[in-house]
């Protein structure tokens, strides 16, 4: 764990959430629709990422989808529905992997079985009818080379080419010539250059005539031809490149005659860099003869000799790839870089690349790719390594040492389940045992790998020491026995650290371990940071005024020079005192008429970084879409329904905190309509209706609400079954729920404990129903209620407030506290004289125009006791409550105002307490505790079954 | 701004992942004489980047939604007069994607910096892209130019 680490671990697990939530929504869709492109990005990214924080567990995963995405990309292989099930395993695999991340920042545990899989998809490779058949020439044009084509380049080259065909020659001679500046050639070219767009070209025009230096003048030339050649190749337009060639090769043959000659004189350094001892000689030795190469470069671009420069591009890259390491440098590169180094003295023979010479280019070109290709060192090598050590439990240099072939044999015998062990052999004490010793290394198992070791021995002396790596098939005990038979005293042969195969983790990751994770992070934009960045500058400045007004002490002064007066002179003043003293009124007048300016102006710049700071929390409510296809799909799949979601609305914008509440709600719906809802395709073609069952998600907004819906087109709600559900509850006097309408009968499904399903199923009967999606939606403020059409379908009507954050509420007193009511429960605050209050049956009541309201102290409803006598005389503040349903009053000391409060977040032990919802800081700095209603209904009407009579419905 | 600011050479960063030109620049902050100016998030960002901001080097990332990295290349080749560094992971040696590169004038081809979390990986990775930076940029790398390169993670790093 390091510091870096902790630094880019917000980043890393933004960006890596990010990317697999919309790698599982892309991957949700049916499998001919998939982006392939997109999802291959996805995968990417979530590789390169995990790669770079070195968790190698999660890069290896991430590497194997990425690798059989990429083999589809290419249409090498297909999407189906079975092997979009592994990439989905695979996107669960690395979420539960960044959860085990996020809590101790370790490499997480490989999941090596899924790897394999995901491995052996790429290997698939379709019958060549399938694969023509595929999808693959859609996906293959939208592969990520979408370039912004300039409007019809052709044409508006046209300008730029002809006059590069007039000018170009004269100047190229001219730059090559002793005075470049003597070319009139260069403004009407930069003048063309610039109208069309060529900035690169207009810079080096520019650029050309400021130098003076004729290396680096025929450096900038040579640039210049380059990317005119290129823009002839794009726009097929001669722009006299060949010409100006031809002019200036007389020019400059000595001169390439001498960097050739250069190029091949400095091979010896090749030699002397594939020799040397220090890798800081053998980087130096690469770089000169680099630079040997870019001089001959230099020509050959203003010479437009094609072949000679690409062949030079690519060995200056190679070396530079052999200088990072991520090439070895073999015989054979340094054989190939030989005849490439002799080539461009041809040149001079010829006077140009002839077709025989081409030909030569063209081949070594081809052998340098192919030694590439070979030699390169594998991107995903650390991945590997990474997860073989993991799976070897074995972490030591050996490894490090792997070529790509010994690594892919070590990945094959772990992949068989072989035992993998290292074996230190002292050959060097026992010359003539050694024979047996590989013998029956390579009879009875397999070596995977060997290295020399240097070792200084008890007495100081170097000695040379084997390392072997190898895989036997069968338990460690076996080898140990086995190598005990060679060596029997143990002195030669050493078991240095063994491990069975490690049986690889089953990939159990199954999609309900998925927690619904509210992140922590939010992605800002920076015109949003940038606003913020000046109101708190609006801010700093007004209190910078204020402290000045503040820290003015000429008006204390006055006053203290008016007080020393008047003490020496008794009582009286004088004229001038008197005017002294209306001057300083004013004065004061004037300071507290500033001071009130400036209040005003801070409550202002305040109100806007409120707002601003709201704004951030808002996101679109796609946010908590998100995660619905996901569930759909696995469970129409495990039902085989045939379920088509359709989400609208997922732009309309909501705050962050109400998206965190609502993901666990809306996914209990969407299971349920799946589940309940949603019948099979044979029963729906039975009931006349399209065997694909249609589930719609709306959001909208609606003034300050916002609707979601949630509607299927399936058997609709059981009235029957509700009915029976209802009454065996209690909920219903009568078996037929007489006097219930439609509508209310369906709506008792949000009542605790209903469960209309009568099998409890995995899905969503586990005994929570829709009364906990109540509760919640309940929680944010939000309403919930059902509609349904027998046969027809369900449709869920979510109305929740654009903003949780902010509420209004009727700020109270009662028992010397203040609390907080929820406005959006409070119907209306009424005064009552004290003697309209009765008792009926124990509960004390008043009538509200003419209907009986019972009524509750605050105080009492929240644990406290009730007082000890009732005032005789005076009135009542009752405040009026509503739960949709029923309504109640609270007796409250006093009404103190209707302000908006920001809600915080609660300390859990505040969370506790009964009947509490909230809390906002108060202006004073104390705490303000906002009531929940729900609750406060729930504690009123504990003992309410008795007082039914007594309630009486909004 | 200080004289040694007037100094510094600039670099636009070109990658669609956010964390990747996080790390990007906090290796490029260890050279004294360079400054990132500017990030883009796929090709087409970056031509408009490029174009307001005029840097000295591009650092390119291939795989890139809308516009890629040899798009971008291919642009640049008449729009972009700053050499082009390309960092990724899909331009293997050899590869035909490396060819392209190279023959769209690619001033160097990288590999994307890994394992940022075993110290010496990271800062032999770090040193790669820094001493090509160098090299393209024509400075001496910061060993030979005396300047020491502060490690990556330090307090204000």
């Amino acid at each position: 764990m390091n510091e870096l680490t902790e630094k880019l671990w917000p980043a890393f697990r933004a960006e890596v959430a990010e990317q697999i939530e919309a790698l599982e929504l892309s991957l949700v869709g049916s499998a001919g629709d998939i982006l392939v492109n997109e999802v291959f990005r996805y995968m990417h990214t979530i590789k390169g990422g995990c790669a770079m924080m070195g968790f190698s567990a999660m890069e290896s995963l991430a590497h194997a989808a990425e690798d059989f995405l990429d083999k589809v990309r290419k249409g090498e292989c297909a999407l189906h529905d079975e092997n979009v099930d592994v990439l989905l395993e695979a996107v669960d695999a690395l979420k539960l992997q960044l959860q085990s991340v996020e809590k101790d920042r370790q490499n997480p545990a490989p999941q090596q079985a899924l790897v394999e899989r995901l491995r052996s998809l790429a290997t698939v490779v379709p019958a060549a009818k399938e694969a023509a058949a595929a999808p693959v020439p859609a996906a293959r044009r939208k592969k990520g080379k979408v370039t912004v084509e300039p409007v019809s380049r052709v044409e508006t080259s046209a300008g730029f080419a002809e006059m590069a065909r007039r000018l170009l020659p004269d100047l190229a001679c001219a730059c090559i010539g002793a005075d470049a500046l003597s070319s009139g050639a260069y403004e009407p070219l930069k003048a063309a250059a610039n109208a069309e767009g060529l900035h690169a070209i207009v810079q080096r025009l520019s650029l050309l005539m400021q130098t003076h230096d004729e290396n680096g003048r025929q450096a900038l030339l040579a640039d210049l031809m380059d990317r005119v050649r290129y823009l002839e190749m794009e726009t097929g337009a001669d722009c006299g490149t060949a010409l100006t060639a031809t002019t200036v090769y007389p020019l400059v043959s000595e001169k390439l005659a001498t960097v050739a000659a250069e190029l091949f004189d400095s091979l010896s350094l090749l030699e002397a860099a594939r020799s040397a001892t220090s890798r800081r000689a053998c980087v130096d030795a690469l770089q000169q003869f680099i630079a040997s190469i870019q001089r001959v470069i230099v020509l050959a671009r203003l010479l437009r000799l094609e072949q000679t420069l690409r062949l030079l591009r690519l060995a200056s890259q190679l070396l530079r790839d052999v200088m990072r390491d991520m090439l070895s440098f073999s015989s054979e590169l340094a054989e190939v870089l030989g005849v490439v180094a002799g080539l461009p003295m041809e040149l001079l023979d010829s006077g140009g690349e002839d077709a025989p010479y081409i030909a030569m280019a063209a081949q070594m070109l081809e052998r340098l790719q192919d030694i590439a290709r070979t030699n390169g060192r594998e991107v995903g090598r650390q991945a590997r390594l990474g997860s073989l050590k993991d799976s070897l439990g074995m972490d030591h240099a050996l490894l490090e040492s792997l070529t790509p072939q010994s690594l892919d044999a070590l990945e094959a015998a772990v992949r068989d389940g072989r035992t993998v062990v290292e074996i230190e052999a002292d050959l060097e004490s026992v010359p003539d045992h050694g024979d047996a010793f590989v013998q029956w290394m390579s009879g009875a198992g397999h070596i995977v790998h060997s290295a020399t070791l240097f070792h200084r021995d008890a007495a100081q002396e170097e000695r040379t020491v084997l390392r072997f790596l190898v895989a036997f098939p069968f338990a460690v005990e076996d080898i140990r026995r086995q190598l005990g038979k060679l060596d029997p005293a143990r002195q030669w042969y050493r078991l240095l650290k063994e491990e069975k195969s490690v049986a690889t983790p089953a990939s159990g990751a199954g999609t309900a371990a998925i927690t619904a994770q509210a992140s922590t992070t939010l992605r800002i934009d920076s015109s949003t940071l940038d606003r913020f960045v000046n109101r708190v500058g609006e801010m700093v400045m007004l209190r910078n005024m204020l402290s000045h007004t503040l820290h003015d002490e000429d008006l204390l002064l006055r006053l203290r020079r008016l007080r020393r007066l008047s003490s020496e002179r008794g009582v009286v003043l004088s004229r001038d005192d008197v005017d002294a003293l209306g001057a300083l009124l004013k004065d004061v007048e004037s300071r507290l008429e500033e001071l009130d300016q400036a209040d005003g102006r801070i409550q202002g710049a305040l109100g806007r970084l409120q707002e601003d700071v709201l704004g951030l929390r808002v996101v679109p409510i796609g946010m908590a879409f998100n995660r619905l296809p996901r569930v759909v799909r696995d469970l129409s799949h495990a039902q085989q329904k045939l379920v088509d979601l359709d989400v609208s609305g997922e732009d309309v914008r909501i705050d962050k905190g109400m998206v965190d509440v609502l993901i666990e709600p809306l996914m209990h719906m969407v299971r349920n309509s799946v589940d309940h809802g949603i019948e099979t395709p044979a029963e729906r073609e039975q009931a006349g209706k399209p065997a694909r069952a249609r589930l719609q998600l709306r959001a909208r907004q609606q003034g300050n609400s916002l609707i979601i819906e949630i509607a299927d087109d399936g058997r609709g709600l059981n009235r029957d079954r509700i009915r029976r559900k209802a009454f065996a509850a209690g909920l219903v006097p009568d078996a037929d729920a007489s006097g219930f309408t439609d509508r209310e009968l369906c709506n008792l499904i949000f009542l605790p404990g209903f469960s209309t399903s009568e099998q409890v199923t995995e899905v969503s009967g586990r005994g929570v129903g829709m009364d906990i999606v109540k509760t919640r939606v309940a929680q944010v403020g939000g309403q919930i209620e059902v509609e349904s059409t027998p046969g027809a379908g369900v449709c869920f009507t979510l109305r929740l407030p654009l903003s949780a954050a902010i509420q209004s509420v009727v700020m109270v007193a009662s028992a010397g506290r203040q609390y907080a009511l929820p406005e959006r429960n409070v119907m209306e605050v009424i005064s009552i004289p004290c003697t309209a209050i009765q008792r009926i049956q124990g509960q004390i009541a008043c009538l509200l125009r003419g209907v009986p309201l019972p009524l509750y102290h605050l105080g009492v409803l929240l644990g406290g006791r009730e007082p000890a006598s009732a005032p005789d005389e005076g009135k009542l503040e009752v405040v009026v409550l509503s739960d949709g349903v029923y309504r109640i009053g609270i007796l409250v000391d006093r009404v103190l105002g209707r302000p908006e409060v920001f809600v915080r977040d609660m300390h859990p032990d505040i969370a506790r307490l009964p009947g509490v919802g909230g809390v906002s800081i108060l202006g004073n700095g104390g705490v303000l505790i906002i009531l929940d209603c729900e609750r406060l209904f729930e504690l009123a009407l504990r003992n309410a079954q008795s007082l039914r009579g007594l309630l009486c419905a909004t | 701004m200080s004289a040694s600011d007037v100094q510094k050479r600039s670099l636009l960063v070109v990658d669609d992942s956010f964390l990747m030109r996080r790390i990007l620049c906090s290796i490029v902050e260890r050279d004294p004489r360079l400054q990132v100016i500017g990030e883009a998030v796929d090709g087409a960002d970056a031509l408009e980047k490029v174009a307001a901001l005029s840097p000295d080097v591009i650092l390119l990332d291939v795989e890139m939604p809308t516009m890629d990295g040899i798009g971008f290349l291919r642009q640049a080749r008449t729009r972009v007069a700053a050499p082009v560094i390309v960092i990724s992971s899909v331009v293997r040696p050899g590869s035909s994607q490396a060819m392209e590169a190279i023959d769209l004038g690619a001033a160097d081809i990288l590999l994307k910096p890994s394992g940022v979390l075993s110290v010496d990986l990271e800062s032999v990775r770090g040193e790669e892209l820094l001493d090509a930076i160098a090299a393209v940029l024509g400075l001496p790398t910061l060993r030979d130019a005396g300047l020491v390169a502060p490690a990556v993670g330090g307090a204000n790093a």
